[in-house]
C-alpha cells in the first residue's frame, strides 16, 4: 500500500502544473495575419484574430461581429503573441490556429524563418494552411466578414477549398507540408493566394453583412517561390496546370474552340506523372493521362460520329500540351522548380544529382520540355447531339 | 447454533403449570402467547404457541381436536409415556420432536412451533406448526425483464427454497440452514449443488457465516458485509438477487446462493465482475442480439463513469482536442455561466443525485411531480437563466441515463462513487489524471477476490473456454455451461 501511495505521488509529480482554465477566460485565436512591420526594422506586424463566441451562440440570432482582430507590431512572432496580452482581454489559445496569412510584400522580402515559432511552439497544430495575400496586407483580409461566411477564417477556408474542388487554382498548404519542401532539395513552394474582390465600400464592417454584392475572400492566383521568396504569381489556368502536373486536383474544366465558338470539358479523374531523362540532353517529360466528359457544346457537332470525337480528343490534348508548356516555361525562366523535377531527378539518379545540385537551377531552365497528353472522351452527358433552333 | 445454553441443560419441570409460569415470565406476560390447557385421562395437558407465527387452522383440526378424543375415547393411560406415545400417533402435523431443554423449548416457541407440556412427565412435544405470514409470490422490481420468467422472490425462505427447487429438481442440491443473530434468530438457508460447486468455497462460506456475531439479521446485506473478503472496497463482492431463474442458474454454474428470512434478496457468490454486466434475459434471446446489448451495457457503464470526467477534462485542460467548431458552440454556451465548470459539474451531478433519492423516498402518487419538477423546471429554467450551460445538462444527463441499462444495481452504485472520484482528478491535472485513477482501480480489480476467485476473471487470469460467455454470449448449444468460471485460488484465502 505505502508503495503504491509513493509510486501514485511521483507520478502526479511528472506532469509539472496543471493547466486548468476556464472556457469563458480563453480566447481563442483562430488566424494570424504576418505583414511587414512600418516601424520596426525586421519586425512583424501581427494581426491576431479572435472568435467571439457569443456572436456564434446556436440559439439567438448573432447581433455583431463573430471575430474581433488584434494588431501589434513586435521583433519576432512569438514576441508580438507576447506583447498582444496589452490589448487582448483573455488568455490567448492557439491550439485551434486554422488559418495564417502572409502578405505579398513580406513574402516578396523572404519569409525567412517565419514560421519557426508555430513549429517550435508546443500549442499550435502544424496542420493549419498558410495563404499569401495577394497585392494587400493580411490585416486586410482577414478585416471582411461576409454574408455566406461571416467567419474570414473559414471564409478563406471554404474558398480555396471548394475552388480546389471545383477547378484547381488553390491547393490548401499546409504549415508542415510547407516546412518540408522549404528545407528540401529540388523542389520549390508553391502557395495560394487570397485577396478582396473589392475594397470595402463603407467603413462600418457590418454594412458588408447587408450589402448584396458584399465586398468577399476571391481565391487569386499562386505564388511562386525562390527559396522563401516569392517570384511571380500563376494565374487562372496556369495555377491549374501547376496541379495537374502534380496530380493534386479533385476536378476540373477545360476550354477548347470549336466551330468559331466554344465547348467545355469537365474532368473528375486525371493523372499527372513527372520525369527526367538525361540523354541525349537534359528533358523535363510530363504525362498527363485525363479522362473527362462533354458538359457544354455551344458549336453544331455531331456527337455520336466516332471520328468526331477522336477529333475533339486531339484538339484537347494539343490545347492541354500548349497550356503546360507555358506553364513550365514561366517556371523555368524564374529558375522556380515548382514541380519537383530536381526531387525527382535526385531519386531515379542519385549519382547525377550529387554531382550537379549546386547547378541545378540553371540546368533547369535551359532544360528541354516533352509533354504528353492522353485525352480521351468517356461521356457526353444525357444526350448526344445538341438541341438544333429552328 | 441451537441455543444460547447449549452447554447447561436446564430441565423442563414436571409440573405443567409451573413450567407455564416460567414460560410467562421469560415472555414478559406477552399477550400473544396462547394457551390451551386440557386433560388426557387424568394428566393435565397445555397446548402452547404464539398466535400470528402458527397455522392455527392446523392446531385446532389436528392437534386439538385429535387430543380431546383421545380423552373420550381412552380415559385411562397407565404412564404418562404411553400418552405421550398415543399422542404422536393420534397428531397429524408434518414434524414432531421430543425436547428435554428449556432453552430449546423458548427457541422452538418462538420460531412458531407448537410445544405440548404433559403432567409428570420430562419432555415436551414439539410441533411444526409455523406459518409465517407473507405476500403473496408477485413480479420482481428491481430486475425486470422483457422476456422471461416473472416471478420474484418474497420475504419467506421457504417460499423461496422452494422457488429455487421447483426449477432445479435434482438429488444433489443442497440446502443447509442455520440461524444467525444472537437477537433476531434469523433462519438463513444456504443451497449449492453438490459436485458442481467448489466444495472449499462451501466450507469457507459456512464457516464464515457461522462466524458471524451481530445482534440482528434483517436484510441480505447485513450477512454480506460480514462476510465478504475485502472490506474496504467499493466493488460489490457478491450479487443480491430477487429473481429465482438468476439464482437457479448461478446454482448450475456453481455458485452458492444464501437465502435470508425476511428478504427477498439472495445472495449469489462468489462473483465475477463481468456478472453484473449479464442480464438473465441475454439467455431468453437470440444469442447475436443479447451478446449486443451486452457490449452496450458494458459501454453505458462505463460512459456512465467516465462521461462528466472527460468532458471536464476536455474542456479545461484540452482545448485542443475538441473540434473547432463545437468549441466555439462550447464557448458560446459557457460565456456567461458565473462558476467554474468543476463546481458546475458537481453541482448538477449532486441534482441528480437528490432527484434520484427523492424519486426512491417519495410516495408513488407524487411521482410524476418530481420528475416534472426535477426535469422540466429545474433543468430547462437553470440553463436559460445561465446558471448552467447546456452541455453540462446533456453530460449529466447521459450519464444518469446510462446507468440504468445496468441489470444489478449494486455495480451502479460502484460507478457512482467512482464517477465523483474521476472528475476530482479528472479537474486537477486532466487526462493524466483520468488515466492514473483508471490504472489504479485496474490494480484495484486485478487484487480483489470474491471467495477466492479472481474478480475479473476470465480477462485476468485469461481462460480462453471461458471467453464464449462472459462479453459476448455464444449460442447456448455451444456453451458448457459449467463451473468454468470459478477456479480454486487458494493462494489468497
Amino acid at each position: 500500500m505505502r508503495k503504491l501511495v509513493t509510486l501514485l505521488f511521483i507520478l502526479l509529480l511528472i506532469p509539472g502544473c496543471s493547466n486548468y482554465r476556464e472556457l469563458n477566460e480563453l480566447g481563442l485565436i483562430i488566424a494570424m495575419g504576418i505583414d511587414v512591420s512600418q516601424d520596426i526594422d525586421d519586425g512583424y506586424r501581427v494581426t491576431f484574430q479572435l472568435i467571439n463566441p457569443s456572436q456564434l451562440s446556436p440559439t439567438g440570432a448573432p447581433t455583431g461581429i463573430p471575430v474581433s482582430n488584434y494588431t501589434v507590431e513586435a521583433e519576432t512572432i512569438t514576441e508580438a503573441y507576447r506583447r498582444a496580452s496589452i490589448i487582448i482581454p483573455r488568455y490567448n489559445d492557439l491550439s485551434h490556429l486554422s488559418l495564417v496569412v502572409i502578405s505579398e510584400e513580406l513574402a516578396r522580402k523572404g519569409t525567412n524563418l517565419v514560421f519557426d515559432a508555430f513549429e517550435r511552439g508546443k500549442q499550435a497544430k502544424s496542420t493549419f494552411p498558410i495563404f499569401i495575400a495577394r497585392g494587400t496586407s493580411a490585416e486586410n483580409v482577414l478585416g471582411v466578414v461576409e454574408p455566406l461566411e461571416s467567419n474570414p477564417t473559414k471564409s478563406v477556408r471554404s474558398t480555396s477549398e471548394n475552388n480546389q474542388k471545383m477547378y484547381g487554382i488553390s491547393k490548401v498548404m499546409s504549415l508542415h507540408e510547407v516546412i518540408t519542401i522549404l528545407s528540401s532539395e529540388g523542389k520549390d513552394l508553391v502557395l495560394p493566394g487570397i485577396k478582396l474582390n473589392k475594397n470595402l465600400t463603407s467603413k462600418n464592417q457590418t454594412d458588408n453583412l447587408n450589402n448584396i454584392k458584399p465586398s468577399v475572400i476571391e481565391v487569386s492566383g499562386l505564388a511562386l517561390f525562390n527559396k522563401d521568396k516569392l517570384v511571380t504569381w500563376y494565374d487562372g489556368e496556369m495555377a491549374r496546370n501547376v496541379h495537374l502536373v502534380l496530380s493534386e486536383i479533385d476536378s476540373t474544366s477545360f476550354t477548347i474552340p470549336c466551330e468559331k465558338k466554344n465547348m467545355t470539358l469537365i474532368s473528375k479523374r486525371m493523372r499527372g506523372t513527372i520525369k527526367t531523362l538525361l540523354k541525349p540532353i537534359p528533358t523535363l517529360q510530363v504525362n498527363i493521362a485525363i479522362n473527362t466528359e462533354i458538359s457544354e457544346v455551344n458549336c453544331n457537332k455531331d456527337l455520336t460520329n466516332t471520328k468526331v470525337l477522336t477529333d475533339i480528343e486531339e484538339d484537347l490534348e494539343k490545347e492541354i500540351t500548349r497550356q503546360v508548356q507555358r506553364t513550365i516555361q514561366i517556371s523555368q525562366d524564374t529558375g522556380t522548380d515548382v514541380f519537383g523535377f530536381g526531387t525527382k531527378l535526385s531519386k531515379d539518379n542519385p549519382s547525377y544529382w550529387k554531382k550537379h545540385k549546386k547547378e541545378w537551377n540553371t540546368l533547369f531552365s535551359k532544360a528541354k520540355v516533352a509533354v504528353n497528353v492522353k485525352a480521351s472522351i468517356n461521356d457526353s452527358g444525357h444526350v448526344t447531339d445538341p438541341y438544333e433552333p429552328n | 447454533m441451537s441455543g444460547r445454553n447449549q452447554n447447561h441443560l436446564i430441565p423442563l419441570s414436571e409440573n405443567v403449570e409451573e413450567n407455564i409460569k416460567r414460560l410467562e415470565i421469560e415472555l414478559g406476560n406477552s399477550d400473544d402467547l396462547s394457551i390451551r390447557r386440557l386433560k388426557v385421562s387424568t394428566k393435565n395437558v397445555a397446548i402452547l404457541h404464539i398466535e400470528g407465527i402458527v397455522d392455527e387452522h392446523s392446531i385446532n383440526e389436528n392437534v386439538i381436536s385429535p387430543i380431546i378424543q383421545l380423552h373420550k375415547e381412552t380415559p385411562s393411560f397407565k404412564t404418562e409415556n404411553d400418552i405421550a406415545d398415543k399422542m404422536v400417533q393420534i397428531i397429524s402435523v408434518p414434524s414432531i420432536q421430543f425436547i428435554l431443554d428449556w432453552s430449546e423449548l423458548l427457541d422452538s416457541i418462538l420460531a412458531g412451533n407448537t410445544v405440548i407440556l404433559i403432567e409428570d412427565y420430562s419432555k415436551a412435544l414439539i410441533l411444526g406448526t409455523k406459518k409465517i405470514q407473507s405476500r403473496s409470490i408477485t413480479e420482481p422490481t428491481t430486475q425486470t425483464v422483457i422476456k422471461g420468467p416473472k416471478d420474484s422472490f418474497t420475504e419467506n425462505i421457504s417460499t423461496n427454497i422452494s422457488l429455487v427447487r421447483s426449477r432445479i429438481q435434482n438429488a444433489k442440491l443442497r440446502l443447509k440452514t442455520t440461524k444467525v443473530g444472537s437477537v433476531t434468530k434469523t433462519d438463513v438457508g444456504f443451497m449449492y449443488i453438490e459436485g458442481i460447486a467448489d466444495h472449499n468455497i462451501v466450507m469457507e462460506v459456512m464457516s464464515r457465516i457461522n462466524k458471524i456475531k451481530i445482534d440482528s439479521i434483517l436484510e441480505a446485506n447485513y450477512i454480506e458485509e460480514a462476510i465478504r473478503d475485502n472490506r474496504k472496497t467499493l466493488f460489490p463482492l457478491m450479487q443480491s438477487s430477487e429473481r429465482p431463474d438468476i439464482v437457479a442458474a448461478n446454482l448450475l454454474e456453481g455458485k452458492i446462493a444464501i437465502i435470508i428470512q425476511g428478504t427477498p434478496f439472495v445472495l449469489i457468490l462468489p462473483v465475477l465482475l463481468i456478472q453484473f454486466f449479464q442480464s438473465p434475459e441475454d439467455y431468453y434471446e437470440n444469442n447475436v442480439f443479447s451478446s449486443f446489448l451486452r457490449l452496450i451495457r458494458i459501454g453505458s457503464f462505463l460512459l456512465n463513469m467516465y462521461a462528466s470526467a472527460i468532458y471536464l477534462a476536455l474542456i479545461t485542460h484540452h482545448q485542443g482536442l475538441i473540434p473547432t467548431t463545437l468549441m466555439v458552440t462550447l464557448m458560446a454556451q459557457r460565456e456567461r455561466v458565473p462558476f467554474p465548470v468543476i463546481i458546475e459539474l458537481l453541482l448538477m451531478e449532486l441534482a441528480f443525485e437528490v432527484l434520484r433519492e427523492a424519486g426512491v423516498r417519495m410516495p408513488r402518487a407524487i411521482g410524476p411531480a418530481v420528475s416534472i419538477v426535477g426535469a422540466l423546471i429545474l433543468g430547462q429554467a437553470a440553463v436559460e437563466a445561465g446558471f448552467v450551460s447546456a452541455a453540462i445538462v446533456i453530460i449529466v444527463a447521459t450519464s444518469a441515463i446510462n446507468s440504468f441499462t445496468l441489470p444489478n444495481t449494486n455495480i451502479v452504485n460502484t460507478a457512482r462513487g467512482l464517477r465523483f472520484l474521476l472528475i476530482f482528478s479528472s479537474a486537477f491535472i486532466g487526462f493524466y489524471g483520468i488515466l492514473l485513477l483508471t490504472l489504479c482501480i485496474l490494480v484495484h480489480l486485478c487484487s480483489l477476490r470474491s471467495f477466492g476467485v479472481p474478480y475479473v476473471a476470465p480477462f485476468a487470469p485469461f481462460r480462453m473456454g471461458a471467453q464464449k460467455d462472459s462479453l459476448i454470449r455464444f449460442p447456448i448449444t455451444s456453451l458448457n455451461m459449467t463451473h468454468s468460471n470459478i477456479q480454486k485460488d487458494t493462494k489468497t484465502k
